[in-house]
């Protein structure tokens, strides 16, 4: 596109796009380059909405929008003129299609209920009720120990990524990896609003946070109480008696009086008002009573809440081998290895037991492995250039997209879809990770890919060795 | 239908529209969660943006929605036709023309240049109620 359009101009074009787009006229290459341009251009957003509603209503007025199944199937005629055109194009029309449908079918339902709203006249008060259908992912369990859920109409499904909602744990306890990069140990009976990637609220119960990627706040509210947590390890238990109890055992923690039950309406975009906090160090416990106010200060005490030692994944059954990378074909993985012609390479080490990659690189290895609940990924890690990520995946196949499930380790880019709860490598030496990869993913996976990706100035360096997949079931 | 589920869960003299898109905006990131392996390549981020963005936009629907009308009403009624085959069920730009016997590329100018002018129309009508609002 001409880049020395004067801004009439340049909505023009935008309009004319916008137009094709909605008409799903667009090339493959041409889709990319807009959702590219909607993703970082918010004027370009701000006039796709209007022509989207628009649109929307000339389909509403002309009384065709379908039922969300039905466009979900995406059984439009649209794909039928198109038999001469790449099937990956076909692929990509739909899913725009989708999208315009889905936020046309939103814009078609939030008319209509305003229209019932007017009829109604005086709808029910409501209760809030968190619903498991609600919400991106924002939390995983990732181990358990002897645990009971309660299952409620209210709680949802615990085998499945957590998104806002309920959790009740009747008994035992649970290892809970919040994607914002904070590990909660649940121990039961205990019940847990889980607000979003780094916010949670305790109704009742006892947990402990156990572990934290590098630095980021992680909130955690009772009725009264918000604790603002900067990578601070500490439990907290709210007992039957609705005293409070905060120990902290490093870091620290600021505490403050919060609204009145701030979270109990589980939802993503709550800020809870706080008033003047105070700072819990290091060593130092807390009780507070039911209104919030302090009533005795004593020494923290850890043992009396679960710790991560606790739930560590099993060892290797046996003498897994560890993956022999001399065996293997390594191969650049998407256009993520080497983008932007940046340099990428890589070396085997310790006699083909571990593998060096540096520059902007991902590779990937065939492992043909089939994930399950209980697989468990082990690998030691070191580091001398930190980059944008580093850590490592499984794929399908070689093409980065959805399908593709990222794990970083390390890296100073947070980015969208990528969980920051493994992100905990410091220093230059090795160290050891062991993750349950199957609570994230399951099915057959046939590539493993290794990343040390820096699209600036390519510097980045991963070293991994020792890496072990093998199936671990928690302790039920 | 989701709405009409949890309508009981609306609280009385909040924005009403707000909430009805938010609970739209979490079935559509819910359904986008459930089918992440089915190769869709938009990612959730996106979406997310757009809902928010749009959340304001609705605000204001129903006075779109009637202005719209009138701008519809003064279209020439060739344009207008061409309107209505387009969100004619089923149809597409393709079938259009096929059916007039026109390249794709001229009925596909001849919609982008009748929302252009919608979009005119509907802003200035818009701008112009709400300033006689204001004065």
């Amino acid at each position: 596109m001409n880049q020395n359009h004067q801004p009439h101009e340049e909505q023009k074009d935008s309009q004319e796009i916008i137009s094709a787009f909605l008409d799903g006229l667009l090339t493959d290459e041409e889709n990319r380059d807009f959702l590219a341009r909607l993703e970082s251009d918010e004027a370009a957003r701000d006039l796709y909405l209007k022509m989207m509603n628009t649109d929307s209503l000339l389909q509403w007025e002309q009384g065709q929008t379908e039922s969300l199944p039905n466009l979900f199937g995406l059984t439009h005629d649209n794909n039928a003129v198109s038999s001469a055109i790449d099937p990956g194009v076909v692929s990509t029309r739909k899913q725009l299609a989708f999208m315009r449908y889905a936020l046309a079918a939103m814009v078609a339902i939030c008319l209509f209920l305003t229209v019932l709203l007017v009829m109604e006249g005086n709808p029910t008060q409501a209760v809030a009720r968190p619903d498991s259908s609600e919400g991106v992912p924002a939390a995983m369990i990732i181990e358990e120990h002897n645990t009971a859920w309660e299952q409620t109409e209210w709680t949802q499904d615990v085998s499945k990524p957590l998104v806002p909602g309920w959790l009740k744990l009747k008994s035992g306890q649970a290892l809970i990896d919040f994607l914002g990069g904070t590990t909660v140990a649940l121990q039961g009976p205990a019940e847990l609003g889980i607000n979003s990637g780094d916010r949670a609220f305790l109704k009742s119960g006892r947990l402990a946070v156990v572990g934290t990627s590098r630095a980021h706040d992680f909130v955690l509210t009772t009725d009264n109480l918000t604790i603002l947590s900067q990578s601070a390890h500490f439990g907290l238990a709210v007992n039957p008696d609705d005293q409070t109890e905060l120990h902290v055992f490093e870091g620290s923690v600021s505490i403050s009086h919060s609204q009145s039950q701030p979270d109990q309406e589980i939802d993503q975009d709550q800020v809870p008002e706080t008033a003047e906090a105070i700072i819990v160090e290091a060593g130092q416990a807390i009780v507070f009573d039911r209104r919030g106010q302090e009533v005795a200060r004593h020494l923290a005490n850890q043992s009396e809440f679960a710790n991560r030692s606790q739930f560590s994944a099993a060892d290797p059954p046996g003498d897994i081998p560890a993956i022999n990378f001399t065996s293997h074909e390594i191969q650049p993985y998407s256009f993520q290895d080497g983008q932007y012609e940046l340099p990428t390479d890589y070396q085997l080490i310790e006699r083909g037991k571990g593998i060096r990659l540096w520059g902007n690189a991902w590779k990937m290895l065939e492992v043909n492995k089939e994930i399950t609940p209980d697989t468990v990924i082990e690998f030691d890690f070191r580091c001398s250039h930190e980059g944008q990520i580093h850590g490592f995946g499984f794929d399908t196949d070689n093409h980065y997209d959805l399908k593709n499930h990222v794990f970083q380790i390390y890296g100073y880019e947070v980015r969208p879809g990528i969980g920051q709860q493994f992100n905990t490598y410091t220093g230059t030496g090795w160290k050891r990770f062991r993750i349950r990869v199957g609570r994230y993913l399951t099915g057959k996976y046939r590539y493993l890919h290794f990343i040390a990706d820096e699209d600036v100035i390519a510097r980045a360096e991963s070293q991994f060795r020792n890496v072990r997949i093998y199936e671990a079931p928690t302790q039920e | 239908m989701v709405l009409w589920r949890r309508s009981e869960e609306f609280e009385a003299g909040t924005n009403f529209v707000a909430w009805a898109c938010k609970v739209a905006y979490f079935q559509v990131l819910a359904f986008y969660r459930d089918n992440k392996r089915d190769s869709l390549v938009f990612n959730v981020e996106l979406v997310s943006m757009l809902a928010k963005q749009n959340e304001e936009k609705l605000a204001g629907s129903q006075d779109l929605k009637r202005v719209l009308s009138r701008c519809l009403a003064k279209l020439p009624e060739q344009s207008r036709r061409l309107v209505q085959e387009r969100y004619a069920p089923g149809a597409s730009v393709q079938s259009i023309a096929k059916e007039q016997g026109r390249s794709v590329g001229a009925v596909s100018q001849m919609l982008y240049r009748i929302r252009q002018l919608l979009q005119e129309c509907v802003q200035k009508t818009l701008a112009s109620e709400q300033g006689e609002k204001l004065s």
